[in-house]
This record gives structure tokens, C-alpha cells and sequence, in this order.
């Protein structure tokens, strides 16, 4: 009973840590995960509870186990994550060689969209009211 | 910037119904913001859609399109860095950031009121997840949409996910259209690899600029076709160079193209009957097509013919006129409010008359004051640096 409980507890640490994923896809995805959680922190606050009555020791344990996992789950991965999200790493990557054939392709296009549509004399204020 | 907000946030209310259901929602009540969703609205169709969102705010389509917009801010802000070869892998920074945080709240630039990215599609999320996607984000969603190589293109996902966040591209490199392309392609292709997107993204820009530089509803149709097809053409060829078409399509390139094209302009050219926004939701034995890149595009085109048609009657609602009609043909309505929002704002300006109701209750109206305020140093810069 006490592992049932454990491994649903594991389930609250998917809405963290695939949160903007799978949670977001939809709203009542994320309802969903909310109430699961709910279920799982209950189950688990029986279950020590339980295990503190019974003394037993095992389950205690391992449910100590499940806290520490959820938690390395809940901040650790999203941490990991923000390593990986490294600006400085993305400025230094080198620029993308297709792009040359991309808009070489259409520099004559771009030429010619130029000319048969400059720019026309409009109000700096009327450009800002367009832009906002 | 306004336009696309508004577009967005009012969309939400009908977004996933069909057009029969977004009628009668609508036909109950006025969509209004306030401190409590309208009675016709409430406990409806989608109640367990939009009840997730921000209320009275706009969704994951502005919020990336701010992260077009913050991303080149970063990237013109940052000396010695070529902007359109550089956007791809800040953009895509940007994008990683918000799918695990959203905007965050503690985030001084443009920090929204939760926390969390709200409604990823499925496709930007597979592509996210491929792995080296920061290094080389185009190849990453080239990976994606060509699993399957031999699938036919028509068969393969051309979805609207990154045609609702290009406006702010539009707003900015209004004065050149070698930036403005450049720049709308690589935004694109971040996540979305098929031609078809990267030619509703382009052609939405360049009629986003041409409403800037002056021009009325018939020349901005003009440039957009012009523009956008040249850049279809140009995307089927590179393809079929990388091989991510299928062998018979590849042989019979030029047949692509004109069945494409015509799929395009017939789009461009639409209204709501032949663009049939629901379509999919109407009728469960049609396939679900309410995401398609050229519908959206096709409903903020229309808007803008609708925008001129009411303009010369003198009309003054405009604005609310227009998105209220998109709210009402259902489907993905968000994403066609945001497109058309952008378009319609920039055609109009503040002659399309922004709804007091909606001005006074946006939610996050300072984040998107904020990114106003960048749109136009941004823009002014570009005109120096040029």
C-alpha cells in the first residue's frame, strides 16, 4: 500500500517539472495535474502518518526516499534545465550559413518590392499610433 | 501591439467552438472584460478551456510574439552581432525560457502577472524538445516536420503556431524589406520548418509594413501575394535541395508550387464563408484543419478588406467590429484575432477606435505598454543603423 502511494506521490513532481509541456497543453490538463498533486500530498501525509503509528521503519524510509526524490525532481530539474539555457553560450554559436541562400534567392523580389512600394510621407505621430 | 493583444485575449473566448456555438455565445452578450467572465460565457462550450487562461488577458500567441520582440531587443542591444543571423538562436533561447517559466512574473522585461507559459502547441513543444535545439534550432524543426520524408507536404503539419507571433517584426523593419523577409523566415522557422508557414509569416509582415508606410488595402493585398509567393517558391526549392520532400515531389517541383500557390491566393483572397474556420469542428468527418497556417492568414487578410470596407462607410467601431466577427466563426480563434488584431492595428492605427472596456481592463496592460515602448526604440534604431 505504502509503495502504491509512493509512486502516485511521483506523479505530483510531473506537473512541476514538465510544467509548460504537457500541463499547459491544455487547461484541464493542468487542473488535472493540480488535483492529482493534491491526491498524492494527502496519500503521503497518511502514509508517514500510518508508518509513524505502525512503526514502520521501512516504509518510513522509503517515503523519507520519495520526499527527497520529489524534491530533486521539483527544483533540480528545472535548475538542470536553466544551466542548459545559457545566453552567453547562444551569442558564441556561429551564424546560421543557410541564410545566405535563403534571401539570395529573393534579392531581386526584394528589389523590386522596394521600388513599387517605397516609403510614403506619413506623421512620425500617425507611424507611433500604427506601431502601438 | 494592441491590436494583437486584443485580437488575442477577446479570440479566447470563443477558441475551440464552432462557429454555430461561437454565434450563440456571442448573440447572449457582448464580449467585455471585467471582474467576472459575461453569463453567456460562463460554464459554455470551452468553460474548461479559457477558465485556464489570465482572465481578461491574451495568451501563449502574444506571449511569443513578445519573445520575438525580446529577443531582438537582446540582439540589437548586444554590439557586434549581426542581427538576422544571430535572432535564430537568441529566439530560440527565449522560446525555451518562457515554455519553463512563461513570462516570468520577476522578470523586470515584460514580466506577466503568472508565471507559466498557457497553451503550447503541440508541434512548437515536439520541436523544443528535440534535443540540440538551442544549437540549431531550424534544423531542429526541419527534423520534426520531416520525420517522414516521403509523407506528402500536404499530409504534413503547416500549423499557425508562428504566424501569431511575427507582428512585432512587421512594426519594426517596416523601412526595409530585406531585414523585414530575413528576419520574418528565420522567426518562422525557429519552430516551424514548412514552406507554407514561412510564406503566411512573410506575407503578414510585409502587409503589416506596407499599412506603415502608407498604403491602402489593395497594394498591401498586391505586395503581400508578390512577397509571399516569392518566398513559397523560394522555401520548396531549398527543400527539395535538403531533401526533406518526398522523391515525387522533388521530380515534379513546379506542380508543388503552382498547387500551393493557388491554395495561397485562394486563402489571401478568402471570407468566412470560403475559409471555414471551424472547419473540423463542424463536421467530425472532415479533418480537423482549424490551425492551418493559411486559414489564419486568410482571416487577417479578410479583416483587412473588411477594415477599408468600413473605414469608407465611416464607420467607428471598427476595431471591435472586426474581432467580435472573429470571435463568431470559432475555431482557433485566438491565433486569427491575434493575426488580424495585428494587421487591423497597424492598418488603422487609432482610428479603429480601441474599445474603452478593453483598454481599461487588459490584464498585464503594463507589460504591453513596455513592449510598445520597445517597438518603437527598437525601430527607431533600425532606422539609424540601416
Amino acid at each position: 500500500m505504502y509503495y502504491c502511494r509512493f509512486l502516485t506521490s511521483l506523479s505530483f513532481s510531473d506537473y512541476f517539472s514538465n510544467k509548460g509541456i504537457e500541463a499547459s497543453e491544455c487547461s484541464s490538463n493542468r487542473r488535472k495535474m493540480a488535483c492529482m498533486g493534491a491526491i498524492a500530498i494527502t496519500s503521503l501525509g497518511l502514509a508517514t502518518w500510518q508508518a509513524v503509528q505502525k512503526k514502520q521503519w521501512m516504509a518510513l524510509i522509503l517515503i523519507a526516499v520519495g520526499i527527497v526524490l520529489e524534491i530533486a525532481l521539483t527544483i533540480l530539474y528545472p535548475l538542470r534545465k536553466a544551466v542548459t539555457i545559457n545566453p552567453p553560450l547562444v551569442f558564441n554559436t556561429p551564424p546560421d550559413e543557410d541564410l545566405a541562400g535563403k534571401v539570395g534567392g529573393l534579392t531581386l523580389v526584394i528589389k523590386d518590392l522596394e521600388k513599387c512600394y517605397p516609403i510614403k510621407a506619413i506623421d512620425p505621430i500617425e507611424i507611433k499610433n500604427k506601431q502601438a | 501591439m494592441k491590436g494583437q493583444a486584443f485580437g488575442d485575449a477577446i479570440g479566447l473566448f470563443t477558441e475551440f467552438t464552432t462557429k454555430e456555438e461561437a454565434q450563440k455565445m456571442i448573440d447572449g452578450e457582448p464580449i467585455n472584460f471585467g471582474p467576472s467572465y459575461p453569463k453567456s460565457f460562463q460554464f459554455g462550450y470551452n468553460w474548461s478551456h479559457i477558465s485556464g487562461f489570465i482572465k481578461n488577458g491574451w495568451t501563449d500567441d502574444t506571449d511569443q510574439a513578445l519573445c520575438v520582440l525580446r529577443a531582438i531587443y537582446q540582439t540589437m542591444t548586444s554590439s557586434d552581432q549581426d542581427l538576422s543571423s544571430r535572432l535564430p538562436h537568441v529566439f530560440a533561447n527565449e522560446l525555451l525560457k518562457w515554455r519553463n517559466w512563461g513570462l516570468a512574473t520577476e522578470d523586470p522585461f515584460m514580466g506577466r502577472s503568472k508565471p507559466y507559459c498557457m497553451g503550447l502547441g503541440a508541434l512548437v513543444a515536439s520541436v523544443l524538445q528535440e534535443p540540440g535545439f538551442l544549437q540549431n534550432p531550424v534544423q531542429s524543426a526541419e527534423k520534426v516536420w520531416a520525420k517522414n520524408p516521403q509523407t506528402s507536404i500536404q499530409n504534413r503539419p503547416a500549423a499557425n503556431g508562428a504566424i501569431m507571433r511575427t507582428a512585432p517584426i512587421g512594426l519594426i523593419f517596416y523601412r526595409h524589406f530585406d531585414d523585414l523577409i530575413s528576419l520574418t523566415i528565420q522567426a518562422c522557422q525557429v519552430t516551424h520548418a514548412d514552406p507554407r508557414c514561412t510564406a503566411s509569416c512573410v506575407a503578414l509582415t510585409l502587409a503589416i509594413a506596407l499599412s506603415l508606410r502608407g498604403y491602402d488595402s489593395e497594394a498591401i493585398f498586391k505586395g503581400a501575394e508578390q512577397g509571399g509567393l516569392a518566398v513559397l517558391r523560394n522555401e520548396l526549392e531549398l527543400a527539395a535541395k535538403k531533401k526533406l520532400l518526398s522523391n515525387q515531389e522533388c521530380e515534379h517541383l513546379d506542380d508543388l508550387y503552382e498547387t500551393i500557390a493557388e491554395e495561397f491566393k485562394m486563402h489571401l483572397h478568402g471570407s468566412w464563408e470560403t475559409l471555414d474556420l471551424d472547419e473540423g469542428y463542424n463536421d467530425p468527418k472532415r479533418m480537423n484543419k482549424i490551425g492551418y497556417t493559411f486559414k489564419c492568414m486568410g482571416a487577417a487578410f479578410y479583416a483587412l478588406t473588411l477594415a477599408s470596407e468600413y473605414e469608407k462607410e465611416g464607420k467607428v467601431d471598427i476595431f471591435r467590429l472586426i474581432i467580435e466577427e472573429i470571435a463568431g466563426e470559432g475555431g482557433d480563434a485566438d491565433t486569427n484575432g491575434a493575426a488580424a488584431g495585428a494587421l487591423i492595428g497597424a492598418y488603422l492605427g487609432l482610428k479603429g477606435g480601441f474599445p474603452l472596456n478593453w483598454i481599461r481592463h487588459l490584464s498585464d496592460a503594463p507589460v504591453l505598454e513596455q513592449a510598445i515602448q520597445h517597438v518603437e526604440e527598437l525601430s527607431a534604431r533600425h532606422k539609424k543603423t540601416a
